[in-house]
Formats: C-alpha cells, structure tokens, sequence
C-alpha cells in the first residue's frame, strides 16, 4: 500500500488510513477471541478474559467511529474546496508582436502566439494576470518623443518667426 | 495742382505723426521692451489692458499679444488674438498687419497639426509673396505626406488583424510609396504577402527589411516561415543562422506559434533542431 500516496492527498487519506488500521485492530483482535481455547480453563480467568476482549472491542469500534467521522468531515472539506479545472483558449487583441503582453495563470507563465492567442487550464477563483508594461513602456517612448518633437518644432518656429519680418512679433 | 500735392504732402506727414505717436506711447514702448526681453507674461498683462479700438495699433497690439500667448503655450488665447487682429486688419485694409496675422495664425495651426487650416492661412500672405508662408507651405506639404503615410501604414495593420491580406498589402504599398525604406512597413508587408501565399514577393520584401535593420526579430521569424513555404531548406538554415539570434528563441516560436509550426512542420533543419530539443528536455 502507497501510504506516502494516501497521505499526500491530505486529512481524508489520513482519515482513510486510521480507518484501515482500526479494520486491522478489530480483525486481529476478533482472531484471537476465537483462537482462545477455553476448555480448562477457569470460570474467573473467562469471566476475566471476557471482559478485557469486551473493553478492546469497543475500544477499536470507538477508534473506527472516531476514524470514519474524520473522513467524513476530510470529504466534506474536500467537496468544499473542490474547483473544476478548464482548459481555455483566448486571445488578447488588438495584438502587436513586438509588444505583446504577458500572461500569467496564477504564477504560471502562459505563452502567447505573434497572433496573441493563448491556451491555459484554469480552476474556479484562480487569477489570470494581463501584464502590459512593454506596451506602455513603448507608449511612454513615443510620448517623450513626440513632446520632444513637439517642443523643437515649436522652437523651430519661434527661430524663424524672429529672424523674419512678416510673423511672430513683427508690425509692432 | 500744387494745392494738391500740399495736401498729399500733409495727410502722409500726418500719417507718419501718427505713427510716430503710436510707436512713442510709453506703454506700447514698454511691451516692446518685455516682449524682446523675453517678459512674456507682463507684457501680456499690460498689452491685455490696453484699450480695444478699431484702429490699427489695436490690430498690431492683438498680433503681439497672440503671438505672446503662443511663446507661453497657451494657444486658444493665442488663436483669439490673432484671429482679432487678422479681422480687424482685413477691416481697416491694411495688409501688412494682415499678412503678418495670417502667418501666425498658419504657424499655429501647424503646430496643432491642423494642416488644412494652415495652409489656409499661409495661402493668404502668399499672395503677397511672404516667405515665411513659402517656407510653411512647404513644411505643412511635407507633415502631411508624414500623415498620409502613418494612416496607410496603420490601415494596412487593422486590416491585417481582420485577415484582409490583400487590402493589407494595397496600404502597406501605398506607406512605402512614400517611404520606400520604412523598415517598419517592409516587414509588415513581407507577413502580408506571406499570409497571401506569395511567398517570392514576401522573400524578397524580407530580405530587403533584414538588410536595413538586422535587429528586428520578426522580420528573421517571417523570413524562415517564406522559406519553408518554398521548401528551401539553405535558406532557412541561413536566415536562422544570419539571425543573429539563438536557437531557443526559434524553439520558443516554435513551442507557441501554430502559424510556424505548420509552415515549417516538414523542413529538416528545424525539425531537426526541434527534436534535438526534445531529447534534451
């Protein structure tokens, strides 16, 4: 029996394995009730005996008991936590090679075609992250160069309009 | 006759009193002083102060105050101003302070890139052969050429994204017909003609986006693809080669795009660098 396996999957396989224990007690014990010869043998040490194998049965019961109301509650947990997992496919758009935004499902990094299409398997309430940086650091580029190309056409234009006498601040 | 030419004589001298008296009033001195001294917010308080007549120091004063406001980047206030001083020159006839108006207003709406109404403007005074409106004309002609060229480039893209390679491939013809060497539009085109299987036209589109600028990794991408698509297995093995690039960033293409995968599927060289791949993971 794998039991590192059983245990991996948390309290119900904990639960499942206290549960086979008990099975085990209970079988072993119940062997050697019956495996007890009693002829010869004294009414007090049966009486005795009798007893002791009462007690040890009730107890591996209570052990069984205890055990199966443990993968009970190990299961309903496990229900509650429970999420389908889906594959999906999607596709981010509009779509620029050179800027294409990173996806991650959770933490995992999920890779994008040129065409910005995607695969990923998701479960219930797990986070899809759409990360855009490179587009807006390329933005943030063309938008310094376009002030700046903005400020030196403007600059460009008050030059020419001193040096000439028909703009600017000329006639006054 | 010579009463005549009296009266000629007294009505230019009073002209010129006039004038003379416009230039010497110590307010507008004092703005001229500002202006040249770069003082462009109080002269504009003191030029706003100044009465508004009909007269023509008015329309010389609303030419300088537009023109103040545009050096402070304030443009609406400057389109007012000029525009006031453009009418009221047109009104008192006086072509000068209107030539001068309507190059400032030309500038202006340059700098706002509303090159119509530029041009606009600049077409008056070059009636009078002013020559900042010739310089002009021929700057706004050389932005718009710049804008036709973005739009058939950003057209050509938006119809590549809804698949219409062929109207994709007219625009991109079209930026390139006025920028032959756009790397940009090259590239785009070479992916066009490539999706519109003409692979010999996208080779060449390709290679000739390669040779201006070897950085862009997807020109070397769409460059392998054309090649497998003509099943030459030399060039493919070129290109990846004079790439520049490393083999895993093809493996990595490979691994996500369905495009490559299916165009290059039955090429030995990268099979082989792909299987190659898989034994090592």
């Amino acid at each position: 029996m794998d039991f590192v396996g059983i245990l991996s999957t948390g309290v119900s396989g904990f639960s499942f394995l206290m549960l086979y224990v008990g099975y085990r007690l209970t079988s072993s014990v119940q062997k050697k009730i019956l495996d007890v010869d009693l002829q010869g043998t004294d009414t007090d040490r049966i009486e005795v005996w009798g007893k002791l194998a009462d007690k040890q049965l009730s107890n591996t019961k209570c052990f069984m008991a205890f055990s199966i109301l443990t993968l009970i509650a190990g299961l309903v947990v496990l229900q509650l936590q429970y999420r389908p997992e889906a594959s999906i496919g999607f596709s981010i758009t509009p779509s620029q090679a050179a800027y294409m935004p990173v996806v991650y499902v959770q933490t995992n990094l999920v890779p994008l075609n040129e065409n910005g299409k995607g695969e990923a398997k998701i479960k219930n309430e797990y986070l899809i992250l759409i990360d855009n940086q490179d587009l807006f650091n390329a933005l943030n580029e063309v938008t310094k160069k376009s002030e700046a190309s903005r400020a030196g056409e403007k600059a460009l234009a008050e030059k020419l309009a001193s040096e000439s006498n028909d703009s600017g601040f000329s006639g006054l | 006759m010579k009463k005549n030419i009296y009266s000629r004589a007294f009505v230019i001298f009073f002209l010129f009193l006039l004038s003379s008296n416009t230039y010497a009033d110590p307010v507008i001195q004092n703005v001229k002083e500002l202006l040249e001294e770069g003082h462009y917010v109080e002269a504009i308080s003191q030029m706003e102060q100044l009465p508004k007549e009909k007269s023509l120091t008015s329309a010389r004063i609303l030419n300088a105050l537009g023109w103040a406001y545009l050096k402070i980047g304030n443009y609406k206030k400057a389109k007012n101003n000029l525009q006031a001083s453009f009418e009221l020159a047109k009104d008192l006839d006086n072509k000068e302070i209107v030539n001068i108006a309507a190059n400032n207003l030309g500038i202006l709406a340059y700098l706002e890139n509303d090159l119509d109404q530029a041009e606009k403007y600049f077409n008056v005074s070059k009636k009078a052969n002013s020559q900042t409106a010739l310089t002009y004309l021929k700057m706004v002609d050389k932005k718009k050429t710049q804008i036709q060229f973005q739009e058939a480039l950003l057209s050509g893209i938006e119809l590549r994204r809804k698949q219409d390679f062929k109207g994709a491939i007219d625009k991109y013809e079209k930026a390139l017909s006025i920028e032959p060497n756009d790397v940009g539009a090259l590239e785009f085109k070479g992916y066009a003609l490539l999706r519109n299987h003409q692979y010999d036209l996208s080779v060449k589109t390709l290679e000739k986006a390669k040779i201006l600028d070897p950085s862009r990794k997807f020109t070397h991408l769409n460059l392998v693809k054309a090649y497998c698509m003509l099943h030459s297995e030399k060039d493919v093995q070129r290109s990846i080669e004079e790439s520049g690039l490393k083999i895993d960033k093809f493996i990595e293409w490979y691994n996500v795009d369905t495009e490559f995968r299916q165009m290059c599927r039955q090429n030995i060289y990268v099979n082989e660098f792909i299987s190659k791949h898989r034994i090592n993971e």
